[in-house]
């Protein structure tokens, strides 16, 4: 039941992300599914990373280039987030916060070493930059809002997984 | 503990990482044709798009619409004036019109603006800010495949660079990986106009020549010489010019006519056939 419940959340997310127009918040669009693995990573610990490694293939498939390398970075993502989680206090927003940004950032930055790695031409660095601490504040308040609701539907998720294994 | 995890935990991540790098390696290339799978993703996800977008798309009507209301009069002023001036260059045109009518007949010129346009809804856009592409709803089915140039009629948009049965993803030419064949309307210089610039917004144009002058103001379209663009498409204005190191060359910001935060259709241009 929980498998179903991430799948249509990843789904959902992907169709969110990739929707036009698609979400913008003070001109700049958070990388959603990023964002909900690093939620998850804060919530299982680096057991997330199967979520984080799904989501990421899904969004390579759906890029068409460098299939694998969103997959591999959403998955180093979700057990550094997860490990740190493990070790920090996250009921505190601020240490929330500051876990997403850093998530986030390091996602991105690895993804596009990566992908330049492979031969892809890097933006400028004053636009890599702006883009993404940008991206970087703004998943770390988007998944300061988020983190409650999303605890909520996990345990939900969870709750549900259990009943239905016990009652077969 | 550490000896169970070494046993199989250690070999299942070199796997894993192996696999990666092969299929990153594999998929770093631009390929014209998609694999079965990725068709099979983008097509099932396409209806989540679509229904998305227009959601989205309701709520950037309405957005819009109030502020359309609010600034209704003084647009109604700016565009009496701007008729007026219209009307002048209209007069123009028609002379131009019928003096270029007059010398293509007279040179025998093959009239380049007649391509078969495939209209397409626009239904997503790339999940990362690092690739700006576009997903329209239509692909294969329809006879759209990689090479194809898309346009509105404000100007160019991109290229597709895959498609799937009923999709097609457009690369557009504000992404750092775009590079277009470019000339200066008012002197005919050639230029190349490129993507990757700050939020993905402009573009730039850099010269071919150590003669090249561009202007603010000067408008950019395409010279025909990639193939996959008609020729004179309109692509952009510059707006400003930055020289660059000892001043020996320049690069100039284009501000490209289309608006690709409030793309909803595009124009898919279709392969003439041969008579």
């Amino acid at each position: 039941m929980k498998y179903v419940g991430y799948g249509l959340i990843i789904i959902v997310g992907l169709a969110l992300q990739t929707a036009s127009p698609g979400l913008v918040v003070f001109g700049r669009q958070p990388e959603l599914l990023l964002l909900l693995t690093l939620l998850f990573a804060m919530l299982q610990g680096p057991g997330a990373s199967v979520f984080g490694f799904v989501s990421g293939l899904f969004q390579d498939i759906l890029v068409g280039r460098f299939i694998g390398l969103y997959a591999g970075t959403y998955l180093l993502m979700a057990i550094l987030v997860g490990f740190l989680a493990k070790r920090l206090y996250k009921e505190n927003a601020l240490v929330r916060f500051f876990a997403i940004v850093l998530g986030t950032v390091l996602g991105q930055l690895l993804y596009l070493f990566g992908a330049a790695s492979f031969g892809s031409s890097s933006p400028q660095s004053w636009v890599l930059i702006s883009g993404v601490v940008g991206t970087g504040l703004l998943n770390g308040i988007v998944g300061v809002l988020l983190y409650r609701p999303f605890m909520a539907l996990n345990e939900r998720l969870i709750y549900l997984h259990e009943l239905l294994k016990r009652t077969g | 503990m550490l000896e169970r995890l070494l046993r199989w935990k250690i070999p299942l991540i070199i796997i894993l990482v192996l696999v990666l790098v092969g299929t990153i390696h594999y998929t770093s290339i631009r390929r014209p044709d998609i694999t079965r799978l990725e068709g099979i993703l983008r097509d099932v996800l396409s209806p989540f798009q679509w229904s998305f977008s227009r959601i989205g798309g309701f709520f950037q009507h309405q957005v819009a619409e109030v502020n359309r209301w609010r600034g209704l009069k003084e647009r109604n002023l700016e565009l009496e004036e701007r008729v007026s001036q219209l009307e002048a260059e209209v007069f123009a045109l028609r002379n131009h019109r019928r003096e270029n009518e007059w010398l293509r007949e007279a040179l025998d010129f093959r009239d380049e603006g007649e391509y078969e346009l495939l209209v397409a809804e626009v239904i997503g856009r790339s999940p990362s800010q690092w690739e700006s592409t576009i997903v329209v709803n239509k692909g294969q089915a329809h006879g759209v495949v990689s090479g194809m140039a898309v346009v509105t009629n404000a100007g160019i948009v991109g290229t597709v660079i895959n498609s799937s049965n009923y999709t097609s993803t457009v690369l557009l030419i504000v992404d750092a990986q775009s590079a277009t064949g470019g000339l200066v309307q008012a002197t005919g210089d050639l230029v190349l106009v490129e993507g990757g610039q700050m939020g993905q917004t402009t573009l730039a144009a850099k010269p071919l020549s150590r003669d090249t002058k561009v202007e603010v103001g000067d408008v950019i379209v395409t010279s025909g010489l990639s193939r996959i663009y008609p020729k004179n498409l309109p692509i952009g204005e510059v707006v400003a010019v930055e020289s660059r190191q000892y001043d020996l060359s320049f690069s100039a910001v284009v501000d490209p006519f289309v608006d690709f935060t409030r793309l909803e259709y595009v124009l898919i241009v279709m392969p003439q056939e041969e008579s």
